[in-house]
């Protein structure tokens, strides 16, 4: 059918025979190999547009392949296969079969050259992610699925409307860069707005994230939110708005990420306030800024999927991922801490850390911008993540009060796992030149100045003298066994309750309508009866009386049986 | 934390205490390095001695303020959402693998 | 002897009904009954895909049995529209035939020969909707229909079901006859023709001031469409056996509806004059309140088939709404619906009906845990559910996309507002069945909550013939993602008039594609 076929649809292949093939070693094998396919195909993939067919009168273009979606296409691959490695105990065929189709998704949906298929790819993401939710088989997860896919699907239907309305005043079904101002690039954007988790759109992460089995979590980190910021990369660049959304979403998330209780959800917050550096990138729009937010998606896929991992690991072996029931694994589980503390060390942006190299990318974009309050809330944001990503951790799960826990290291799959990813993030940190030139423009950028190093070893340190001072104090918000309140709030307490006392008003109302209704109706029919039945004053007339008769109770039974 | 230390903590006390000076030290040569080097930076705040320093530190008091101040408004008892929220509930136990070590 | 266009069509209309006499004379032998059944579907489908073939060469197959009075004869002229909800009717009949031997069997039903007769006398009625060439002969086919299915409903002999028919052939009959006879009585008064034509019959026999009353007595009295507040009549018929269910909703009696309301709007009053004089603009706030009211309702219940019915009145709306819209894509987009929901429509009933045989359980909180079990019908279920959702890759999904893409043709923001959120609304009400099925634990069965176990020793589904039919059809709604471009390419002549259809499909379709898709519309002439 096409002349190169696109990366998805090994994993839609592989996704309906993984079935068919015995759980243990083979399935995972042949599951680790579809995104080192995939992977390959995309490096060796030629620039341009291909695998377009027409359909519905519509051409759609399945692979688009640009600096842009090659690098988010290769990081989905690469992500992929470190989930696959940290997923390799499992042995839930859902898992397996919905972890491929959702990566899949997410690199069809990169490669959409048109907003149809977009659409296609972006609720397939939707679909296929709930199931990692769903799959811990609890009723708590099972609601926070529900949410999560109502969200989501909710996303892609916000979508639709903002492509037919693109459709109906363009006539052009062309995914490109567009410009805010109509209704319809408006609700492009909000849709991708949900996926990213703007400001009060986000709530969806925080909330399901944590409810995801211990590998879904891993492999949700990776994809949804950043194929929204591909998207907004793709569509939106440099448009000013996303610049205070940004801005308020890199430093708001962060207050929660300071008092949560569980890990997961603290990592979740932590992850929204990173969405928001790459969205302030995009919304400067220049070739840095746009390379700093993929850069930034990039590391921020594999760090945030290390402390997931490792978050994930003391989850698995001890059964909590609380603060207050967690402490002084650090002896127990050492290879863990290990490989933790490279994802701390990344997200706190240390020198030779990838978020060192992909941070400043952005921030130095805001700082040629002269953009002064942006770069302060970013710095603020990033002062902020080094505490409650990295400190906070770290310091909680093998530090800290020591519970008694004495749990085993993680196993060979997830040390393995978070092994590889370490190094990647490593490697963006050390490398940082051969990264860059994997980025979507070609920009002359150097993340090592001795002044950048030095300023930033300054910030991380006094951060961590700064929680070390207030640690024992009483200003120390340690976090206590709570769930905290988001605007998810709004739609799981506050509206619920007032569709509840509507609901009991109109069923009142309508309870007692009816019976007068009917009330109303058989006196009409009676009062018709005297007057123009057969002894009635209208009798005289009688054909036209028996009519008029007929006519009126046969819709007041008509009437009546419409509401038995 | 105002609450004795048991003994078998008191080491790892210790630790901490010696942590906290080893941070001391360290962010003290850092924030003098600033002196012995040209600063480069896009804005004017960048040019002040010691301003990443003394950033970093004020953000996180700030923010430290700003959580112990909201965090009672904005937290509830994790069986607030229950059953429709996995806060409260255990972890599926057949989906771990916990292990304990051998010693 | 070669077929011709008067045999194929008289055909259609007797090999139900030949079907159903040796239905009757096969009582005592259930197997060849059953067998007759399924073949007699199977014949009346090869009829009506030669017809197709025939319609999409362009060919407009007729057939005139009598005169009733000049200019009033009781006759069949085949057009697209039609075309397509006899291939509907007649396709998903063998596969609710097969069903119906699997459920009724399974159920261990009395007096199943006279449900088989009933049955193909329905499928009968609705051949002679599909083709009937004027309002007249629908008419006579629509009560056909109503009085043919009324045993089905009532066929547990209870007295709930008997209440519960009563309801049915109240509603069907009453509305058709109150609102629905006057209206075509009006319009032959009007008009001096009852005939199907393209454009409408009514532009400049009727003040404009007396559309919209004419139109809402016949959008009224077309009960089938179940358009609030008519609807009650669908979640009482639930009390028929589930085949009869699948009938009701996907198959015939709904469809009937939808398919009449469209036939009215595209050739009694024509969608220029509607979109001229405006006559269709209530009755899109009331689809409207109709697709969320219903579906805020089908939220609340408990029962899987209530909860279904609502759906289905939900669903339906939306084809009433697209035909409202009066602007061909909506059109082209409420006619492509009556394929795409059925398909999905059908697969949910089928799996409904599966779960009860396997289980006697008929209420989604009862129904935890389940999907362990029966995964092949929860698997359908989902898919069905997909579809009916309107996601991608499943049929649903381009009916809405033209729904939608009529909606912002006539500038009607806040109808896709509604279809948004209704979409939303079906994900709230039909994935809880799905998710509570496959991964919340079944009370009666707590051991069973880990994914041991093999797979082969803990499927408990219903019959093979329960479970291979929704099976199918949920295939059949991927399929129709896929192959949705010939339902297109059929309906270009009822959605943007003949003429686009003599210019090919490709003018159309470019139109609609690349260049700025006001081209179909000018072709349509509305606007």
């Amino acid at each position: 059918m096409f002349e190169f076929v696109p990366p998805v649809f090994y994993f839609l292949g592989a996704a309906l025979l993984l079935p068919f093939i015995p759980q243990g070693i083979l399935r995972g094998l042949f599951s680790l190999a579809v995104p080192v396919a995939a992977g390959w195909a995309i490096w060796t993939a030629t620039q341009g547009v291909s695998a377009q067919t027409d359909f519905m009168g519509y051409t759609l273009t399945l692979m688009r392949v640009d600096g842009l979606s090659t690098f988010f296409g290769l990081a989905f691959s690469l992500a992929a296969f470190v989930c696959l490695i940290y997923a390799w105990h499992i042995r839930d065929t859902v898992q397996q079969v919905s972890t491929l189709l959702y990566a899949g998704a997410a690199i069809g949906a990169v490669f959409a050259g048109d907003l149809i298929t977009l659409f296609v790819f972006w609720e397939g993401t939707a679909i296929a992610s709930v199931f990692l939710i769903w799959a811990r088989r609890t009723q708590g997860a099972y609601f926070t699925g529900l949410r999560y896919l109502i969200v989501q699907i909710g996303s892609g239907v916000i979508l639709l409307a903002g492509i037919v309305l693109h459709v109906n005043s363009t006539g052009s079904i062309a995914f490109d860069s567009m410009i805010l101002g109509s209704a319809a690039s408006w609700t492009i954007l909000l849709a991708f707005g949900i996926k990213a988790a703007f400001p009060f759109l986000h709530n969806w992460l925080e909330d399901s994230y944590p409810a995801a089995t211990i590998t879904g979590t891993v492999i949700l980190s990776a994809f949804t939110t950043k194929l929204a910021i591909y998207a907004l990369a793709r569509g939106f660049a440099g448009t000013e708005e996303l610049l205070f959304i940004g801005a308020a979403m890199a430093v708001v998330p962060s207050l929660y990420a300071v008092f949560e209780n569980d890990l997961r959800r603290t990592l979740a917050y932590a992850l929204n306030a990173q969405l928001g550096f790459m969205v302030v990138g995009i919304g400067i729009g220049t070739e840095l800024a746009v390379n700093g937010a993929a850069a930034h998606a990039f590391a921020s896929i594999f760090y945030k999927g290390l402390l997931f991992m490792g978050v994930g690991a003391v989850l698995y072996r001890t059964g909590t991922a609380k603060v207050t029931e967690l402490g002084g694994l650090a002896k127990s589980m050492p290879w863990t801490m290990a490989f933790t503390l490279v994802g701390a060390a990344s997200i706190a942006a240390l020198p030779l850390f990838s978020g060192f190299t992909t941070k400043s990318l952005i921030l130095s974009a805001a700082g040629n911008a002269h953009m002064l309050w942006v770069w302060g809330a970013l710095l603020f944001a990033s002062a902020c993540a080094v505490y409650h990503s990295g400190i906070k951790i770290i310091y909680f799960t093998f530090f800290g009060e020591d519970r008694g826990l004495t749990p085993k290291e993680a196993p060979l799959n997830m040390k393995l796992a978070m092994g590889v990813t370490a190094a990647i993030c490593l490697a963006v940190g050390i490398l940082p030149e051969q990264f860059y030139a994997l980025l979507p423009y070609d920009v002359d950028y150097h993340a090592y100045s001795f002044s950048h190093v030095i300023t930033q070893l300054q910030l991380v340190v006094f951060v961590l003298l700064a929680f070390l001072l207030v640690k024992n104090t009483r200003f120390f918000p340690a976090p206590r066994a709570t769930v905290s309140l988001d605007t998810d709030w709004l739609y799981r307490k506050v509206i619920p309750y007032l569709l509840g006392h509507i609901a009991t008003i109109v069923e009142r109302i309508w309870t007692r309508w009816k019976r007068d209704a009917n009330l109303v109706i058989s006196n009409a029919i009676q009062a018709s009866y005297r007057t123009h039945g057969p002894q009635g004053p209208v009798a005289r007339t009688w054909p036209t009386g028996s009519m008029v008769l007929w006519v009126a109770a046969l819709l007041g039974i008509t009437l009546l049986l419409t509401y038995i | 934390m105002t609450q004795k230390t048991p003994p078998h903590k008191a080491g790892s006390k210790n630790r901490e205490n010696r942590l906290v000076w080893i941070t001391l030290a360290i962010a003290v040569l850092l924030g003098l390095a600033d002196f012995f080097y040209e600063q480069h930076g896009h804005f004017e705040v960048e040019h002040i001695k010691g301003f990443y320093a003394l950033f970093g530190f004020a953000a996180l008091v700030v923010l430290f303020l700003i959580a112990k101040i909201t965090s009672p408004l904005l937290t509830r008892d994790e069986n607030y959402y229950a059953p429709t929220d996995t806060v409260a509930e255990d972890y599926p136990e057949d989906q771990l693998g916990r292990e304990k070590q051998d010693v | 002897m070669p077929l011709t266009h008067e045999t194929a069509i008289a055909l259609t209309l007797i090999v139900p009904f030949a079907g159903m006499v040796l239905i009757g004379l096969s009582d005592r032998h259930s197997l060849i009954r059953d067998i007759i059944s399924v073949a007699t579907s199977l014949l009346l489908f090869s009829l009506t895909f030669w017809l197709l073939r025939e319609v999409e060469a362009g060919e407009v197959p007729e057939l005139i049995l009598f005169d009733v009075m000049p200019g009033l004869s009781m006759a069949f002229k085949i057009e697209p529209l039609g075309m397509l909800f006899g291939v509907v009717a007649s396709g998903l009949w063998i596969v609710t035939a097969l069903y119906a031997i699997g459920y009724m069997r399974g159920n261990k039903e009395a007096h199943q020969t006279r449900f088989y007769m009933c049955f193909a006398l329905a499928i009968s009625a609705s051949m002679g909707i599909a083709f009937a060439a004027n309002m007249f002969t629908l008419f006579i086919f629509y009560e056909v229909l109503t009085l043919s299915t009324y045993p089905l409903v009532a066929h547990k002999q209870t007295d709930g079901a008997k209440r519960g028919a009563r309801t049915y052939l109240g509603i069907l009959l009453g509305t058709s006859i109150a609102f629905q006879l006057l209206a075509i009585i009006w319009t032959w008064v009007a008009t001096g023709t009852l005939d199907f034509v393209h454009g409408g019959i009514l532009s400049g026999h009727l003040d404009d001031s007396f559309a919209p009353v004419l139109l809402g007595l016949y959008a009224f009295g077309i009960g089938k469409a179940a358009l609030m507040p008519f609807h009650r009549w669908l979640p009482a018929a639930m009390v028929a056996p589930t085949p009869v269910s699948a009938l009701l909703h996907a198959v015939a009696v709904v469809k009937a509806g939808v398919f009449t309301m469209l036939k009215i709007g595209v050739y009694i009053f024509g969608i220029d004059y509607l979109s001229l004089t405006g006559a269709s603009d209530w009755l899109m706030w009331l689809a409207a309140t109709s697709i969320i009211v219903a579906s805020v309702v089908a939220m609340t219940k408990d029962n899987l088939k209530a909860r279904l019915a609502y759906s289905t009145i939900s669903q339906l709306s939306y084809i009433t709404l697209a035909m409202a819209l009066a602007s061909s894509l909506g059109i082209m987009g409420g006619a492509m619906h009556i394929p795409m929901h059925a398909m999905g429509k059908i697969t949910l009933f089928m799996c409904a009906g599966a779960i009860y045989v396997a289980t006697q359980k008929t209420n989604i909180s009862d129904m935890r845990g389940l999907g362990r079990t029966m995964p092949f019908t929860y698997a359908a279920f989902l898919i069905g559910s997909l579809s009916i959702i309107g996601l991608p890759p499943f049929g649903g999904a381009w009916s809405k996309w033209y729904i939608l893409l009529g909606a912002a043709d006539t500038g009607q923001l806040i109808m896709i507002g509604v279809l948004m959120v209704s979409s939303l609304l079906n994900v709230a009400y039909l994935l809880p069945v799905v998710a509570q099925g496959f991964f919340l634990p079944n009370p009666d069965d707590p051991g069973a909550r880990s994914t041991k176990g093999s797979f082969r020793s803990r499927i408990k589904e219903a019959p093979l013939l329960v479970v291979l039919p929704p099976c199918l059809t949920a295939i059949g709604c991927f399929l129709l993602f896929f192959y949705a471009q010939d339902v297109y390419n059929l309906l270009i002549p009822v959605a943007f008039g003949p003429e686009a259809a003599a210019l090919g499909p490709e003018a159309t379709l470019q139109g609609v594609g690349s260049e700025l898709q006001t081209a179909p519309v000018m072709l349509g002439g509305s606007n």
